[in-house]
């Protein structure tokens, strides 16, 4: 049963092999402030996500909580966040993603990703949304003046836009969506399915010997 | 199995953008060539409509009426219709040619070779569109003989079909609209145009475009599609689509 899920989801490959999305990056130390896990993990999943997008916040709340405990730390998933924002139904989704990105150059991308998502009710109908994420800084307890700055970089745009096309290039069209070894897995799924795919693709890749990269 | 349950549902538990589809219509023509297809009305709907018409089947308290008669009457009245519509369509090539060369012909000079040349083979043609004018008169014939016969027999065929449809598909209404209000979308419209093309802008989530397009090739048949939306350009075409009686 395992098995055979771990053959539908191979399935849904898009030709895309391992590590493409990786190799996509400007750099590979700007993928790392935005990982979690073991770089020798077995498994990478690539999550392709929108700040503002409700599906997004319930996953990065509930399902990823528990999937960080369960296959994050004990070294069994690599985990990398790929800013998908879908600008034409969230306007706020770029601007939230920047201050991600800039929170990440100051090794404080996950608290802020967590703040963004908790407070997402708060932000997302926000016409000028600027000075509420300046204020996660207090919070993240980062430079405001450095975050500032960053978010005000062309080049920060310019790296969004970067993952977005990255993400549409490895298939994604929603979020969240997961590129998890080479299948990509559309929607916020609950936690069985997620174990389900994780636990069977983790099965094979324990009886293979580890191929050279 | 799971990855399409999966897409099934994954409408609903992520974000999506609407979506620009481009939906073209092409059926093939009495000379059996994929044609672009003018003036079709397409339907966008939030809902899988065979879906619903199979559940309503399968809940009905009768099997459909047999249509073995109706689909051999069917059969046989298409022999006439479609030896109409072949003079008819060669009769009109006929013609077009010979206005063709009508119109080369009126414009030179009387006392050439070429006119008398062109003169000659204006009147070949003449009188091959006259027989041919003919034919299609007979066969025009035929068919009005042929379809006196089968609407008479076929009426009350229809009838008995028609009856169990009405019974069987009563609450079809009420299912989609409880459908669409649950999705929060209503069904969308287009209509092809010249070039066979419709166009849709979709909201976020699952659609089915359907359609029904004449059969070129058969009066009591019809081209069929009821298509899920799953990229930015849907071809309904013969392959795509299935042809159909019309009960």
């Amino acid at each position: 049963m395992i098995a055979r899920h771990a053959v539908a989801l191979a399935a849904w490959g898009l030709g895309l092999g391992l590590g493409d999305l990786v190799a996509q990056q400007p750099s590979s130390s700007a993928v790392a402030t935005r990982s979690k896990g073991s770089p020798k993990a077995p498994i990478t999943v690539y999550e392709m996500s929108d700040f503002q997008c409700p599906y997004c916040r319930s996953f990065a709340l509930e399902t990823f909580r528990a999937l960080e405990q369960e296959y994050v730390a004990p070294g069994k998933v690599r985990w990398v966040f790929v800013n998908f924002p879908l600008t034409s139904i969230h306007p706020n989704a770029v601007a939230a993603a920047g201050t991600a990105l800039c929170a990440a150059g100051q090794g404080a991308f996950w608290p802020v990703h967590d703040l963004l998502y908790a407070h997402q009710d708060v932000w997302a109908p926000l016409k000028q949304p600027g000075p509420f994420f300046l204020s996660l800084a207090d919070s993240a307890g980062i430079s405001k003046p450095k975050l500032l700055e960053c978010v005000k970089s062309p080049a920060t745009e310019a790296e969004i836009r970067y993952e977005a096309e990255g993400a549409e290039r490895a298939g994604a069209t929603s979020t969240p969506s997961f590129y998890i070894e080479g299948g990509l897995l559309t929607g916020a799924h609950p936690l069985p399915i997620f174990r389900q795919v994780l636990d069977s693709i983790h099965t094979v890749k324990a009886r293979r010997p580890a191929q050279p990269r | 199995m799971l990855a399409a349950a999966l897409a099934a549902v994954a409408g609903l538990i992520a974000c999506e953008r609407p979506r620009d589809v481009a939906v073209r219509v092409s059926i093939p023509g009495p000379d059996s060539v994929e044609t672009p297809v003018t003036g079709v009305g397409l339907v966008a709907l939030p809902y899988d409509r065979d879906s619903v018409l199979a559940a309503l089947e399968a809940s009905a308290p009768s099997p459909r009426p047999d249509t073995a008669a109706l689909d051999s009457l069917f059969r046989a009245f298409r022999v006439p219709f479609v030896s109409y519509t072949g003079t008819l369509q060669r009769t009109e090539r006929l013609r077009d040619s010979l206005d063709r060369l009508r119109a080369r012909f009126d414009s030179l000079p009387r006392n050439t070779p070429e006119y008398r040349d062109l003169y000659a083979g204006f009147s070949q043609l003449n009188d091959s569109l006259s027989a041919a004018q003919q034919r299609t008169e007979r066969s025009r014939q035929v068919l009005d003989r042929a379809r006196a016969g089968f609407i008479e027999r076929s009426e009350s065929l229809r009838g008995a079909i028609r009856q169990w449809e009405d019974s069987t598909y009563r609450g079809y209404d009420s299912i989609t609209r409880n459908l669409a209000a649950r999705r929060r979308q209503d069904p969308l419209t287009d209509t092809t145009g010249g070039d066979g093309w419709a166009r849709f802008h979709l909201p976020p989530g699952d659609w089915w475009i359907y359609g029904r397009s004449w059969d070129a090739t058969d009066p009591n048949a019809e081209w069929y599609w009821n298509q899920r939306v799953a990229d930015d350009t849907l071809l309904l075409s013969s392959r795509a689509g299935r042809q159909r009686r019309r009960y």
